[in-house]
């Protein structure tokens, strides 16, 4: 066709030509479909719907390495409860504004930008309401998953509900901080319009009911409202969707099926249909080869590269001690669910020791070849010669909305040892996990078994920070160190408890103070 | 051979319609020794009254007096005035020219000139000397061959081409490769072209001579003329040259000793400065190394001493009517790195037919096909350096240990060049007809038609037993890629050359359509049970991702141009067009360059022509716009990408807009160019050269706009800003020695160029400063190529007062940060911004002939360039002395060596800053090529019938002087290494 005006442009005299030159040099993509599809369709804003999952799945759970998976791994490991061996090192030198990972900043506003588009332009497209809502419902959960990441992490954040055109782009805009209490009106309004239109069952992968009360729950915690975050808990808890594993199931929490009532949200990847993070299946994440060590680099030779010590393996970040602590090692079922043994078993087929222990003196005082390592994102699928794994991961999990319930209604009471709803709660889990039950409910008795619970599920965090403990524990436990000679605990400031906002996005504000702290 | 193009010039030119014609004339041309000149050009002098001799050195003209002067020119001769005295017949003997001649034609856009009538700065380059160096990328053999013209060489491999930077880079993110045009049709790539073929290259600087070419031109143009077909006796040439290349590295790496101290070290650092016990730090393999000695030296088993070859043929003859020229090209290069290699094959066919005196036709075409073997040699390379020397190649079975030491960080370098293949297929041809028409004298009109047509295919397999294999769990992956590109052009060329008088007056019309269509499809296998069909196994593998590309674009032209000169002394020429292009967005469309130059042939007046040592001297200046339209396809569209994801299993179609905000108002960059120039010849132009002062300002850069994160896009292409290039360029070419069997030539060129950012976005602080783009480095009032950074000062010492220095959690071995601001803080304000750009470059040149002996050589340097060496402190490069990977050696700091320049090595982490230590000055001189010949006797070869025989030798990059740590100074040691070459060769013509 092309070829053929070509031709025709030849054929024509000069006047003529010019005539045409304005459809000669129009211009169409042929291989991209335009953006007014996504916002004029029905079936092109589902799509929109469907591509911020894949967004946000990388936001969460990036593929490979680099400053992606460090803006993860600092949430997954700077806490009480983690050693951090090497590799990006929470609150060192690199804990500055131009040093730490700017991507949940940058790439958090720009899904905020897509699922404004969705919000604002949906309303506009005829349809029917029902299929509307389900498309809102799932943007406005997700711009509220955003904010809440935020405003936890910055404290000092932008609020932005207009989706950018070429044409609105540069209108005249103050940077200034948002007053959290708008901020949190945002979320709990779309929160509240999720919980309202999603559905308690849907596909596996999608947001549901029960996490939009979960969501909802901790935002009221945050703003500490404590009965409205026991309502919305009591919602899931009460709702007989989800529900704790039995203990006899306590393997298959974080097995290799994660579609399961004890499972809120789970981000889904799949190597067939992915490859990198753009794709359906997504890319490979490292997160299953960070936490174990390389006992097949023991200088014995008698450990090899095997599935039942995650393969390959990083060894960048372990559990400490005082987490370690925490654990009736003898009862305590997820001490032997949640982590690899203790005990190494020599795999290497030419040994003459192959099938025995390991013999206590080849225990070498490297952590990089051996720490007591956790197990929670271990891949039976994951080939023993890579740290890639496809693994779904849980990210939200009925067990922290048990944890979080039982805190809202301790909370509410006025923090009564005695609650009775918060101690039932608390006592499933530990009920689940074979140890006798508590009867006393205090912060230290919450947090100890959160941490036993939860460690290393991206929420620890973030509750030390809301109880006002976290500077103070984590200078009291968390640790740096290759061996036991080097180990010690390593210190944050207490500025730290905000993330610094990323210098070039300040330096483009040019008007919006830099978190305290960090000048 | 550009006495062909004379051809079609004069017949630009043939007759004055006013003069009258009274005398019909005829004679004979030839040279020294009584051998025919064809195509010498005959001009009736002061008018465009001309023709040109024949095979048989013939010629007829008809002139207006019996008072008439004659000028006979031709390339490579002395140009020779013969006054007719009324005689009928006039022979001519022409004498070789010592120096540059005046009368020797230089390709201009759309046409060409007499050079003593340029006026714009267009460089010719010595084809002759371009064809010595022994390459098959036309870039590395123009490196040192004209002033302002900067190549370097960002990967060596075989078959790779060359950057070329004509008087500095403008765009800050738009492409700053200039167009190349061969035989007035653009092409690919400066490679399309085989070197052999070509009859002369003409490299345009200055705006006056670009503007001709509009949008696309503000990176320089090119131009490639290829040779022609004469008429009379054909002839044969041979050019054949084989030799062999290694390379040099200006770095070591640590060796077995060395490296298992550093690792000691490494882990003493972490254990409280206590060593530790061999054991604890060495693997089984690591230990049993050490004791044994029998260390890898992976450079040695990795790199090889490879064979280069390069056969050219080219017959070229024809009749008066019909003209041929055709050249066959074979060259084949290995690579240093086993697995690499290249050849290529290439044929001309160039046809001139003269159909009646109104009509000619011609016909250019090249096909050609290559093949190139690459398994992506970056890894490897870079394996080379980093993988331990403490390891054992082979399993005990003779098959590539993966982990050679047992840790593994440490991989392997030779597994994947055994079992990874890719290998291109490339076919590139070019067809090009044309038709001139000359209804009237000094009228021509020709169309132009071309269709360039460039397909690559590319198959990439991995083996189970790759290392991507061994990690997929003892699997084969691939992919398969074909590309297609097409570029279709025509153009309507109407010129009109008259005389009055003494007045000159020419004039150019064009019209001109391109289209470049571009399709993509791949296939990206994972997971092939098995290696029986290598990536042809493709439908068995346990996922396919087909991925697709595709784009068109197009331009639309008008250009105009008009040329005046009174008297061959004062000059003028004026032009202008307009290009519409598709890639602009809809509100710019179209856009406009107008030029205008003067020039002063100052030695055509009496009282220049009065002092007999001058031979030339012209002032020339110019100042125009020329364009970059070097943007993307669909750049000011809104289009969505997709991003599907998975519910319940099945996948389901997502689509979002991408990073990149559209800007519908975007457009071209314009270069604005004031150039200067003085020429001169001197000494019967025995002493002859060019200097020029130019100043371009480049406004409304694209530039990517880094916007803010609430945006929901981060980066904009946007019409921003204005930089500045300028410099000055200095040729001079010299006749030392000019006798019968012994000659010396000997010339230099300098180039200069400062780059100057002049503003950016207009925001403006409280002072009314222009703020600088920190996120880019850009400064204003600064080069736009700099580093910003902190800069070390040194190792912090023990005993120094480190608590109350400005880094005071610093430890003893540590790198000590400049306090550039001398504030007792470390912070954002001791970054120093250091300058990329080279403060100069040039070349040097020479050669002697002593009869039948030819010795030449060319030397260029760079200097004043900095580079950021990763290789000195990045941790995957082996630099961060961390003891896991090696590296490249430095003499790092102990408590034992408190002189160590580089800091305490370190196990557990990168030392803080250690990236501040990368920059270096990359600087060098180069001996780029030095060839020896000898030329047999007229005598001797006549008996062997044949008309010339030379054999040669000649080496390539022998010497280079720098301080970079690499193979060579413009590329880390990851990249494929610049070879040395030397190779032996033989031309013999029939």
């Amino acid at each position: 066709m092309k070829t053929f005006k070509f031709i025709q442009m030849h054929m024509l005299g000069a006047a003529l030509l010019l005539a045409s030159c304005g459809d000669f040099l129009s211009e169409a993509p042929i291989t991209e479909v335009s953006i007014d599809y996504i916002y004029q369709t029905p079936d092109g804003l589902e799509s929109g719907v469907n591509a911020l999952y894949n967004r946000m799945r990388s936001y969460n759970l990036p593929e490979g390495e680099g400053s992606a998976l460090q803006s993860v791994a600092f949430f997954l490991v700077a806490t009480d409860l983690g050693l951090n061996r090497t590799w990006h090192t929470p609150y060192g030198p690199n804990h500055t504004p131009g040093g730490f990972s700017s991507r949940k900043w940058t790439m958090g506003y720009q899904i905020i930008d897509r699922a404004n588009a969705i919000i604002t332009n949906a309303p506009k497209v005829d349809m029917p309401e029902s299929r509307r809502n389900q498309i809102l419902a799932q943007a406005r959960i997700v711009r509220a998953e955003l904010y809440f990441d935020l405003i936890r992490m910055y404290d000092n954040i932008l609020l932005d509900t207009i989706a950018t055109t070429p044409e609105n782009a540069f209108d005249e805009k103050v940077y200034a901080p948002a007053d959290p209490a708008d901020v949190f009106r945002l979320i709990d309004a779309d929160l509240d319009f999720a919980v309202a239109h999603l559905p308690w069952s849907v596909e596996f992968g999608r947001y549901g009911k029960g996490v939009a009360h979960h969501l909802r729950g901790k935002s009221a915690l945050w703003q500490q409202k404590w009965s409205e975050a026991a309502e919305h808990f009591d919602a899931v808890i009460e709702n007989t969707t989800h529900d704790l594993l039995p203990r006899a199931q306590l393997a298959e929490v974080f097995g290799q099926n994660a579609n399961h009532k004890e499972a809120l949200f789970v981000y889904v990847r799949d190597e067939q249909t992915g490859g990198n993070d753009n794709l359906p299946g997504g890319g490979p994440t490292w997160i299953s080869s960070m936490f174990n060590s390389r006992v097949y680099e023991l200088s014995s030779g008698e450990m090899v590269r095997s599935v039942e010590y995650g393969g390959e393996a990083l060894g960048w970040s372990f559990p400490n001690d005082y987490l370690r602590s925490l654990y009736d090692e003898e009862n305590d079922l997820r001490f032997r669910t949640y982590y690899y043994p203790l005990e190494l078993i020599v795999n290497n087929p030419s040994s003459p020791n192959f099938g025995r222990p390991l013999a206590p003196d080849l225990y070498e005082d490297d952590f990089r070849r051996y720490h007591w390592s956790l197990k929670k994102y271990h891949d039976e699928e994951k080939k023993v010669g890579t740290n890639n794994s496809y693994k779904d991961i849980i990210y939200y999990r009925y067990a922290e909305t048990l944890l979080l319930g039982a805190e809202a209604h301790w909370q509410q009471s006025g923090q009564d040892p005695n609650q009775p709803k918060a101690l039932s709660y608390l006592n499933q889990i530990r009920e689940r996990a074979g140890i006798p039950p508590l009867g006393a409910f205090t912060l230290d008795t919450y947090l100890e078994e959160s941490a036993r619970e939860l460690a290393f599920e991206n929420n620890r965090w973030f509750l030390l920070k809301r109880l006002g403990v976290l500077v103070e524990r984590v200078n009291t436990y968390y640790q740096m160190g290759s061996n036991s000679g080097n180990v010690a605990v390593y210190p944050m400031a207490p500025h730290m408890v905000r993330l610094p906002i990323p210098q070039a996005q300040i330096d483009l504000m040019r008007t919006f103070p830099q978190n305290e702290g960090y000048n | 051979m550009r006495k062909y193009y004379l051809i079609l010039f004069v017949s630009l030119l043939l007759g004055n319609p006013l003069a009258a014609q009274v005398r019909a004339l005829s004679g004979n041309v030839s040279d020294r020794n009584g051998q025919p000149l064809a195509g010498v050009s005959i001009l009736e002098k002061g008018t465009a009254n001309g023709a040109v001799s024949d095979a048989d050195g013939r010629y007829r003209l008809s002139v207006s007096s019996d008072a008439a002067v004659l000028v006979f020119s031709f390339m490579g001769m002395e140009t020779r005035e013969v006054p007719v005295n009324g005689r009928t017949r006039v022979d001519v003997q022409l004498q070789p020219s010592s120096a540059i001649d005046m009368d020797e034609v230089v390709v201009v856009g759309y046409g060409v000139q007499k050079k003593s009538d340029v006026i714009s700065s267009v460089v010719s380059v010595n084809t002759e000397s371009v064809n010595k160096v022994p390459s098959n990328d036309l870039g590395e053999m123009l490196r040192g061959k004209a002033a302002g013209v900067y190549v370097t060489v960002a990967d060596a491999a075989p078959g790779s081409s060359s950057n070329i930077l004509i008087r500095g880079s403008r765009s800050l993110t738009a492409g700053n490769a200039p167009i190349v045009i061969a035989d007035g049709v653009p092409i690919g790539g400066i490679n399309d072209v085989n070197p052999n073929d070509i009859a002369s290259i003409e490299i345009l600087k200055d705006a006056a001579a670009q503007a001709i070419y509009g949008a696309r031109a503000s990176n320089g143009v090119i131009l490639i003329t290829t040779k022609r077909g004469s008429a009379g006796k054909t002839s044969v040439s041979l050019n054949s040259f084989y030799g062999a290349q290694t390379v040099r590295r200006n770095f070591d790496v640590y060796s077995g000793e060395e490296f298992a101290q550093l690792k000691r070290e490494a882990y003493r650092a972490d254990n409280n400065n206590n060593y530790l016990p061999d054991e604890s730090i060495f693997t089984n393999i690591e230990r049993e190394v050490l004791e044994s000695g029998a260390f890898i030296n992976w450079e040695d088993e990795l790199l090889r001493i490879a064979a280069t070859q390069n056969h050219n043929l080219d017959v070229s003859g024809g009749t008066e009517k019909t003209k041929v020229y055709s050249g066959f090209n074979y060259s084949q290069r290995e690579g240093v790195v086993p697995g690499t290699d290249f050849q290529r094959g290439t044929i001309r066919l160039n046809l001139d037919q003269t159909i009646n005196s109104w009509l000619k036709l011609g016909a250019n075409t090249s096909w050609q096909l290559s093949k190139n073997n690459n398994p992506g040699t970056g890894e490897t390379l870079l394996r080379s350096i980093t993988t331990s020397p403490l390891g054992k190649i082979y399993n005990d079975d003779g098959t590539y240990r993966i982990y050679p030491t047992g840790v593994q960080e440490s991989i392997n370098p030779l597994l994947d060049l055994a079992e990874v293949s890719n290998t291109r297929h490339d076919r590139n041809d070019i067809m090009n007809i044309f038709a001139d028409i000359t209804p009237f004298r000094g009228l021509n009109y020709r169309i132009n038609a071309s269709r360039r047509s460039w397909n690559r295919k590319t198959l990439n397999y991995s083996t189970a037993n790759s290392l991507l294999g061994y990690r997929r769990g003892g699997m084969g992956n691939g992919s398969v890629q074909f590309e297609d590109e097409a570029e279709w052009q025509l153009e309507n060329i109407l010129t009109y050359q008259t005389a009055v008088q003494k007045h000159s007056l020419g004039g150019t019309l064009v019209h001109s359509l391109s289209q470049r269509n571009y399709r993509r499809f791949r296939n990206e296998a994972s997971n092939i049970p098995n290696d029986l069909l290598d990536i042809w196994g493709l439908p068995t593998a346990e996922r396919n991702l087909p991925t697709v590309g595709a784009n068109d674009r197009a331009l639309v032209s008008f250009v105009a141009r008009l040329q005046y000169d009174y008297d061959g002394r004062y000059y003028v020429t004026a032009s202008g067009r307009a290009d519409g292009s598709t890639v602009f967005g809809a509100n710019n469309k179209w856009a406009y360059f107008p030029a205008v130059a003067v020039g002063w042939n100052l030695y055509r007046e009496p009282f220049i022509e009065a002092i007999p040592q001058i031979n030339n001297l012209k002032l020339r200046a110019s100042y125009g716009s020329v364009g970059n339209e070097a943007i993307s396809t669909y750049q000011s569209l809104s289009t969505a990408v997709q991003r599907d994801y998975l519910f319940g299993g099945i996948k389901r179609i997502g689509y979002v807009p991408g990073d990149f905000l559209p800007n519908p108002n975007l457009k071209w960059e314009t270069s604005t160019t004031l150039n200067t120039a003085l020429d001169f010849g001197l000494f019967k132009n025995r002493l002859s050269g060019t200097v020029e002062y130019y100043n371009t300002r480049t406004t409304d850069l694209l530039a990517e706009l880094s916007l803010k994160a609430d945006v929901g896009y981060s980066r904009m292409l946007r019409n921003i800003g204005e930089v500045e290039n300028q410099g000055v360029e200095l040729t001079m070419n010299g006749v030392v020695v000019d006798k019968n069997d012994f000659s010396i030539n000997a010339g230099f060129s300098f180039s200069r160029n400062r780059n100057k950012i002049i503003s950016l976005y207009g925001e403006r602080d409280e002072l009314g400063n222009e703020l600088d783009d920190l996120a880019n480095n850009w400064f204003i009032g600064r080069s736009k190529n700099v580093y910003y950074q902190y800069l070390p000062d040194g190792i912090w010492q023990i005993g120094e007062d480190i608590v109350n220095s400005h880094m005071p959690t610093a430890q003893p071995g540590d790198v000590k940060v400049l306090d550039a601001n001398g504030d007792g803080r470390l912070t954002d304000a001791d970054r120093v911004i250091v300058d990329r750009d080279p403060s100069w470059f040039g070349s040097f040149n020479f050669e002697v002939r002593y009869k039948g002996f030819d010795l030449s050589a060319d030397i260029v340097t760079v200097q004043g360039v900095t580079r950021n060496n990763t290789f000195l402190y990045d941790y995957s490069m082996g630099g961060s002395l961390r003891g896991i990977l090696n590296g490249v050696k430095v003499n790092y700091w102990t408590p034992e060596n408190p002189t160590g320049n580089w800091p305490r090595p370190q196990e557990s982490n990168d030392r803080t800053y250690i990236w501040t230590m990368g920059l270096q000055d990359a600087s060098y001189v180069r001996l780029h090529t030095a060839t020896v010949g000898y030329t047999f006797a007229n005598a001797l070869i006549s008996k062997l019938r044949m008309s010339n025989l030379r054999l040669y030798c000649t080496a390539h990059n022998l010497i280079t002087l720098t301080d970079f740590k690499s193979y060579s100074p413009e590329k880390n040691p990851n990249d494929y290494p610049e070879a040395v070459s030397i190779v032996g060769g033989i031309q013999v013509s029939f």
